[in-house]
């Protein structure tokens, strides 16, 4: 899992830097040359729409997708593993009804083989075909993590569901954070 | 809904769960169909790209050693006003919020710096710790700011105008704390005067604000004049990191994997939220709730102030324990098109949301910030502590609202000079 | 039993048309129609559905009737754009003749394609130019920046030398008043509205397109209308579209008016743009862009989906030129 929510970071921030390269050209040669390459602002769109998937897996893996802890701070280990095991199957249900969505919404786009109004006219179905795929990456995992906390419910091991499955806390965001300020 | 999300569930499911469930009993699966539209119209959309940017903008600068350099030099030149170091620590955390996703990060790097520092020179814990919980609030008002980000594409107003909007606000807050030090706590720190420091010396620091003071004109300064819009300007900013970053010789590969990460992590719990945030809303404007709400509270025949004195209590109460951008999310596509009938200007509004949203990260009992100084301190002490020193900010900035409220060409005197 | 419609409207900022005729006519739809109905009308960008989808909507059946905005639209069907072409309509006049001529292949393509019953079309109003620099004709535009709706147009101006800058309306205003572009093209009354004569001195009223809108209903429900029903509704979307057709053209010489100064203007704030004659050397230009550049790059787009898409459009719409 670690090494897919690397990999997954790896494309996702290499995706931005090279938006951002892009984007910095059109804009210094537009103000300085009054050349429009046209289209940045259409690649900034479809950068984010195949992102922000990839984005949610590595949140996933992370554990990071936000949870109000008040009420789950004041639940015994128990019932703390009944909800993490309930969040693991919601953000897993709620990945593959995405998926789904996105897989209907590409469908149509290939059957009326639809044409972004925008300057370069791209046939819509080769971005929305990079979406499908980056939802198919935040599926995956969330399938993968909800299969293995409902087994890990089933077989009553309330110890793995909670290490592996509670929500980051501030202590543990923290603790990492000054590790990383230490190796600075 | 709320009874999800105080169950723990993730708050992305809690909101879009009860809003599928409502949407399909009264629509079916055409509703349902429309779904996957919906979504990529709500991701392909350019200005959403600026959010990853400036999330990406914010961590190479933290974790490129830029926020460190950067709390010494302000120290120097700050630590002999009447309460020292604690306007450092505004000053420094603010600057850093600016641009940072995160504010744990933020508040980490900045606390680790600076705390040792006023330990040594006896400052007073809870004077201390509220400095650094409530400086760090101003970084979602003082542009960039991913919260105004956020707002401006739910509440379909220019990002460029509401940034803009937050500079003369950012800056009025970050003056009423520092005169609020200045009166309160003008003793602290007194009796442990730091050494004197050579001019030549203090000059010299002066080039670690540089790196920051460059990005934020180059940023600001391209949307300010029409330039660049707020994602092309998230990009050159970007940029200018990277070579600030490059230039230190702290630009390596294990870096920007480790920005790239919390970048990413910081984007997807946003992303997501704001994703099902809009799906809900496609329900509920279907349901007719919205046209609802609206119509109820017109009927209640509320004037422009009562309408928004009602609205900061309600926040208030609601940021006591929800998370500030998801409250920020949930409410939007409710309040704005309620205010809009008494007649507030949404970029107004954009900015009076963000302050309450500053609240919500320092009032009890869920409060981001105050969480984060409590789990930087090494001393043990209580979390009462925290809450006694952030207290006075709360008032401060509730004041402040009221201001707001009052004299709202705070907030739009420099968006309108800038159209016009 | 009572009919119950949900319908999709324009933008709820999108102006005059969708506020004083559209909105008031569904919310008082069984008055108008003589139906006995009830309507929920909602503006798409209050639902918060993209307004690209509007034939999708119609498809799935998420809303009965869903007022199309043409150019977003063609996105999924390239074919509503030939109601519309750059240099094809000069006038409301022309636009009329060529909208009726090429209604009914719309019609039936819709049909067939989309489960979708084309109802009827109206123009939002003629896209004109307005610029910064005092421009006295197309010629001068070249070496210029300028804001465009859609890519036709890019296209268009790209003919001249000038660069077509895509941006959203919200933003236009800003670049023009600090050069980021130069000029822009939308219709007057949303430049009023848009306070764009703040930023620029001259109008040039060529008409380049109308920017044609309409409604559409699903198939589905209107089959389930009895013949009576069916006529009743026809009728009264004949007769608001009639009424739009007329209100459009008056908004636009209101909006003329009133960017420039006379004071005859009712329905936006008064400016004093220098309204530049349009020379007959442009008007030609402008025709002429239809069959060198418009029509040809539109017929592959729209071909390529409907191989009878260009023959249609000659045998009906390119007739009426002749
Ligand atoms: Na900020
Ligand atoms: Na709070």
């Amino acid at each position: 899992m670690q090494l897919y929510a690397r990999v997954a970071s790896l494309i996702f921030g290499i995706t931005m830097l090279l938006l951002s390269v892009a984007v910095t050209v059109e804009t210094l040669i537009r103000k300085l040359f009054s050349i429009s390459l046209g289209g940045v602002d259409e690649l900034a769109g479809y950068a984010i729409a195949i992102g922000a998937p990839v984005a949610f897996a590595v949140t996933l893996i992370d554990q990071s997708h936000i949870r109000i802890n008040m009420f789950y701070a004041k639940v015994p280990p128990k019932g703390q593993a009944v909800l993490n095991a309930l969040a693991a199957l919601s953000l897993g249900v709620l990945a593959v009804f995405l998926l789904i969505f996105t897989y209907d919404t590409v469908t149509l786009t290939q059957t009326y083989r639809s044409i972004a109004q925008t300057p370069w006219a791209t046939p819509l179905i080769y971005p929305q075909a990079a979406w499908l795929f980056a939802m198919a990456v935040f599926a995956v995992p969330a399938v993968w993590l909800m299969g293995r906390a409902i087994l890990l419910l089933i077989l009553g091991n309330w110890k793995a569901l909670n290490s592996e499955f509670s929500p980051e806390s501030v202590e543990d965001e923290l603790e990492s954070e000054l590790e990383d300020f230490g190796n600075r | 809904m709320l009874a999800l999300m105080f169950l723990s569930m993730p708050v992305a499911v809690s909101i879009i769960g009860v809003g599928a469930i409502g949407g399909y009993m009264a629509y079916g699966m055409p509703l349902v169909n429309m779904m996957g539209s919906v979504v990529w119209g709500t991701l392909n959309n350019s200005v959403m790209t600026a959010i990853p940017l400036f999330m990406l903008l914010g961590e190479i600068l933290l974790r490129g050693g830029i926020a460190d350099k950067m709390y010494d030099a302000l120290a120097v030149w700050l630590g002999r006003l009447p309460g020292g170091l604690l306007h450092t620590n505004i000053g420094t955390s603010a600057l850093f919020s600016a641009t940072s996703g995160s504010s744990v990060a933020t508040a980490a790097t900045v606390g680790t710096i600076a705390l040792p520092a006023l330990t040594e020179r006896n400052y007073p814990v809870a004077a201390s710790l509220g400095s650094l919980a409530a400086g760090g609030t101003l970084g979602i008002l003082i542009p960039p700011s991913v919260n105004l980000l956020v707002y401006g594409s739910l509440a379909n107003v220019s990002v460029g105008q509401l940034f803009v909007a937050g500079v003369i606000p950012g800056l009025m807050l970050t003056l009423l704390f520092s005169l609020y030090i200045f009166f309160a706590h003008r003793s602290a720190g007194k009796d442990t005067a730091a050494a004197d420091i050579p001019l030549r010396e203090k000059l010299a620091l002066l080039k670690y604000l540089i790196a920051p003071v460059t990005i934020f004109t180059v940023v600001m300064g391209s949307i300010y004049g029409g330039l660049a819009t707020p994602t092309e300007s998230a990009a050159l900013g970007l940029m200018v990191a990277l070579f600030f970053v490059w230039r230190s010789g702290r630009l390596n590969t294990t870096l920007l994997e480790h920005c790239f990460r919390h970048a990413a992590k910081t984007t997807g719990m946003v992303v997501l939220i704001i994703v099902c945030a809009l799906l809900l809303n496609v329900t509920l404007s279907m349901l007719g709730t919205t046209q609802l709400v609206t119509r109820w509270v017109t009927s209640l025949g509320l004037d422009y102030f009562s309408l928004l004195l009602l609205l900061v209590i309600f926040y208030l109460l609601l940021g006591m324990f929800m998370d500030a951008m998801s409250m920020l999310v949930l409410t939007v596509p409710i309040t704005v098109p309620m205010v809009m009938v008494v007649g507030v200007d949404p970029v107004w509004f954009g900015i009076f949301i963000v302050v309450m949203c500053e609240i919500a990260l320092i009032t009890p009992p869920v409060g981001m910030n105050l969480f984060v100084v409590q789990g930087i301190r090494k001393d043990g002490g209580s979390f009462g502590d925290v809450i006694r020193g952030t207290l006075p900010y709360v008032f401060l900035m509730l004041g402040f609202t009221l201001l707001l409220i009052v004299w709202p060409q705070m907030v739009l005197w420099l968006p309108n000079l800038m159209s016009n | 039993d009572t009919l119950s419609l949900k319908v999709l409207g324009q933008p709820a900022g999108s102006g005059l048309i969708q506020q004083q005729k559209e909105q008031p006519f569904f919310e008082n739809f069984a008055k108008h129609s003589g139906l006995d109905a009830t309507v929920q009308y909602l503006p798409v960008d209050v639902a918060g559905i993209p307004d690209t989808d509007a034939l999708r909507v119609l498809q799935g059946g998420l809303f009965d009737i869903v007022s199309i905005r043409g150019s977003q639209a063609s996105r999924d069907e390239p074919i509503l754009l030939g109601f519309d072409l750059v240099g094809l309509n000069a006038s409301f006049e022309e636009g009329k003749r060529h909208t009726d001529a090429f209604f009914d292949t719309v019609d039936q393509r819709l049909q067939s394609n989309f489960n979708t019953k084309l109802l009827g079309v109206w123009p939002a109003g003629p896209q004109v130019i307005f610029c910064k620099p005092e421009v006295t004709g197309l010629k001068d535009l070249a070496g210029l920046k300028i804001r465009v709706g859609d890519q036709s147009v890019a296209n268009f101006v790209a003919g001249f030398g000038a660069t077509g800058v895509p941006m959203p309306f919200g933003e236009v205003q800003q670049a023009l008043a600090r050069g980021v572009v130069e000029c822009a093209i939308t219709g007057p009354a949303s430049a009023n509205s848009g306070g764009w004569p703040e930023a620029t001195t001259t109008v040039l009223p060529l008409a380049l397109q109308l920017a044609i809108n309409g409604y559409g209903i699903n198939l589905k429900t209107w089959n389930s209308l009895s013949d009576e029903d069916k006529a009743k509704l026809q009728g009264a979307i004949d007769t608001l579209v009639a009424d739009i057709w007329s209100y459009s053209e008056e908004l636009y010489e209101d909006a003329l008016r009133c960017n420039t100064g006379d004071a005859a203007c009712q329905h936006g704030t008064l400016y004093k743009l220098k309204l530049q004659p349009v020379a007959d050397a442009d008007l030609a230009i402008v025709k002429e862009a239809l069959t060198a550049k418009s029509l040809p790059v539109w017929a592959e787009q729209c071909n390529a989906v409907n191989p009878s898409c260009e023959s249609d459009w000659n045998a009906t719409v390119g007739a009426q030129l002749k």
